[in-house]
């Protein structure tokens, strides 16, 4: 009985409200009259209720219109300050985005013609590769003799030593 | 198309669409005691229910072309006064503030001067304040739909709508909520029962 009575008390607001389907208000109905539990459930139920609708309505503000109508001028205004025609249309993370392609394609553009500017000079000043080896070589040119970059160093001198004696040929 | 022929608030928004504004002079006419007192009763605070409503009809302004009368108007206006006052209510994360009621707030509540004994008005008033407390004690979502069931008598089907839940989710939150509402208030008038029985003779 208690378990039903649970589930009861748990549809009785669906019932006040009219919210249940025919059957299941019928069946409830019949339990509440035999069940005073949850009659008195019912009935604190309707009394909370009761004091909710005791909570009359307020009424707006004479300016209410009024100070309506202001933000509406308001936002009007700052409706036409922002870009009109076509670019109202562009969503303002495209332009950003336009914008910062824009900056790294011109960056790179500017980067690359001060990078062939200062490389110009600089490769008439290149000393011609050492034996036919190139000249990159020179950094393995302190290595000790025993280490590894040292044997490379000696082997790739040999080597550009025999190439530049086979190109004298 | 006969249902939108049938709202009457639907014209209104398509002769404000058109460019005439005074239509829209009429939708706030019609709406702004509904919305002002959803957001009074839901927040319980009367300038911050001015400042919703104001919003509401700003959004509403804004976005009339987007309306879409799938649903009535009155429960797109619901819908966009129940979001405003959940954002509200997270952006100042109020909900667990406790409401003191002044007097200009008491006189809000809707009481009538002349119409009561001083002793009848302080009841009534105290009584009020009981039930408003009880409301606020609700989690938000439940005091909406208590708010949209109880002081707007709309159906479980038409919260859902605005809530963007399904009726039986509806039916669920005004089940907690019911069930929290009397235990709130049940010690309320299980006193006042208890004192009107003492004092009979």
């Amino acid at each position: 009985m208690i378990g039903k009575c649970r589930r009861i008390q748990k549809r009785i607001p669906a019932l006040l409200d009219a919210e249940l389907p025919p059957k299941m208000m019928s069946a409830i109905k019949r339990h509440l009259d035999i069940c005073p539990d949850c009659r008195r459930y019912l009935a604190a139920t309707s009394r909370a209720w009761d004091l909710l609708a005791e909570s009359e309505k307020i009424a707006p503000r004479n300016d209410f219109d009024a100070l309506f109508w202001d933000k509406v001028r308001e936002f009007s205004i700052s409706r036409t300050s922002r870009p009109s025609g076509i670019w109202a249309r562009v969503p303002i993370p495209a332009i950003a985005a336009a914008g910062f392609l824009l900056g790294i394609a011109g960056g790179f553009f500017l980067g690359k013609v001060a990078f062939t500017d200062k490389q110009a000079p600089a490769t008439q000043a290149v000393r011609p590769p050492i034996n036919g080896i190139l000249p990159y070589l020179d950094t393995f040119a302190d290595f000790p003799e025993d280490s590894v970059g040292g044997a490379y160093i000696a082997v790739a001198t040999q080597s550009g030593g025999s190439a530049r004696r086979g190109g004298d040929k | 198309m006969e249902k939108q022929a049938a709202d009457p608030d639907y014209s209104l928004i398509r002769e404000f669409i058109s460019g005439r504004e005074e239509a829209f002079s009429e939708i706030l006419g019609r709406y702004k005691n509904l919305v002002l007192n959803v957001a009074y009763r839901f927040l319980r605070d009367r300038t911050e229910a001015e400042d919703v409503a104001q919003d509401v009809f700003l959004k509403i302004y804004r976005s009339a072309r987007t309306y879409e009368p799938k649903a009535k108007f009155s429960t797109w206006v619901y819908k966009i006064t129940a979001n405003v006052c959940l954002n509200r209510l997270r952006n100042e994360k109020n909900a667990v503030k406790s409401v003191s009621y002044d007097g200009q707030n008491s006189a809000d509540m809707g009481s009538s001067p002349g119409c009561f004994s001083p002793s009848e008005e302080h009841e009534r008033n105290e009584r009020l304040t009981v039930v408003h407390d009880a409301l606020q004690r609700l989690p938000a979502n439940q005091r909406l739909a208590i708010v949209l069931k109880r002081y707007e008598g709309l159906s479980y089907r038409e919260i859902a709508e605005i809530l963007g839940c399904s009726p039986a989710a509806v039916d669920s939150l005004l089940q907690r909520a019911n069930g929290k509402l009397k235990k709130f208030l049940e010690p309320y008038f299980v006193d006042r029962d208890a004192s009107r029985k003492g004092r009979k003779p």
